[in-house]
């Protein structure tokens, strides 16, 4: 955003930006700035349906993306523990009753990651096992050809997951499942950390998922209720 | 192309489709009107060469399906060879029953592009 604020500011007739920026406004709730950008683009380009609908929804009021702007805001609180101050929609009090109304949420919780391990490597498919939180990366259980630094990047696919979901705001990454011709990597998420499993190719990866459930059953591994912040 | 999406649309919980190049360019879009389809092809592109390209070092190669399954909702990707197709559906959605429709649609993408429609 403060990219396409410096472009308008170097080039105010430039459309496309102003078009993306408002954009961002409306679907943001800023509705007041949205008009701002929109209605002289709007004039510019009086054919681009979507940009009048913008228009007209931030000329009414909260208009349909209040929804959805009302679910991030109450799902990014549950995730970050904050108040979204910077929301430009006013019914702060839905906002309130919504976040009210929401259930403690239920995260899975791994205490002796290592018997997670132990458990998996029962698993003749297992290829591998990472277990990746606060004090680092471990990797739990791991066969013939594969490295410490294979460990690493496995990490490394489960940190890409939860990165996407944050920036798709779909909330707390709970599980990924990646298949391909040479295997299946499962990713748990928990409340404490994460899991990282590999199968190899010969399990498919509805049957790898099924062996990472039932390893976590096997291993005592609990829903527990967490606090929102 | 289009309709393939529109098609897929229809299955319970879908909340929209779109087809992306490998390098994040939408060239077929149905997303429902709250999700931008530049921000989810971005994201998506991103998902999935990050993840091939680690995965590439402990020997995985490429990848057929990536299903991503968080709190306030779901993502699948599949590969449709000249592009992935990319679905986002709700968080309840039982996705055994959406692979099916997923699958087909990735399949007929998948003809398409081989046949250079």
């Amino acid at each position: 955003m403060a990219e396409l604020r410096q472009v308008l500011a170097g080039e105010p007739d430039n459309y496309p930006a102003r078009r993306l920026l408002g954009q961002v406004y409306y679907l943001l709730g800023y509705h007041r700035q949205a008009l701002a950008l929109l209605e002289p683009y709007a004039q510019y380009n009086p054919w681009d349906d979507r940009a009048h609908e913008w228009l007209s929804e931030a000329h009414g009021g909260p208009g349909p993306s209040e929804p959805l702007i009302l679910e991030q805001a109450v799902a990014r609180t549950v995730r970050k523990g904050e108040f979204p101050v910077d929301v430009g929609w006013e019914p702060r009090a839905a906002y309130a009753e919504r976040l009210a109304e929401r259930p403690l949420s239920r995260e899975l919780v791994v205490e002796v990651p290592s018997r997670l391990g132990l458990v998996l490597a029962q698993r003749a498919e297992l290829r591998a096992a990472v277990w990746s939180g606060p004090g680092g990366t471990e990797m739990l259980e791991r066969r013939e050809g594969l490295t410490e630094e294979n460990a690493v990047a496995l990490a490394e696919v489960a940190a890409t997951g939860e990165r996407a979901c944050l920036d798709m705001d779909i909330g707390r990454l709970e599980r990924a499942i990646v298949s391909g011709p040479a295997g299946t990597v499962v990713v748990v998420g928990f409340a404490n950390g994460t899991l990282v499993a590999l199968f190899s190719e010969a399990l498919r990866s509805r049957y790898a998922d099924s062996q990472v459930t039932e390893a976590l059953r096997e291993a005592g591994v609990v829903a527990a209720e967490t606090s929102r912040a | 192309m289009r309709e393939i999406l529109q098609e897929l649309n229809q299955s319970v919980g879908v909340r929209g489709s779109s087809v992306v190049t490998r390098d994040g360019i939408v060239v077929a879009s149905e997303l429902t009107a709250e999700l931008d389809e530049d921000a989810v092809a971005a994201m998506a592109s991103a998902l999935v060469l990050n993840t091939i390209s680690t995965l590439q070092r402990v020997g995985f190669g490429g990848f057929t399906l990536y299903t991503i399954q968080a709190s306030s909702g779901k993502m699948v990707v599949a590969d449709a060879e000249v592009a992935f197709l990319v679905v986002v559906t709700d968080p309840g959605v039982n996705l055994d029953l959406t692979m099916v429709d997923i699958s087909a649609a990735s399949y007929r993408l998948k003809k398409r592009g081989r046949l250079g429609l």
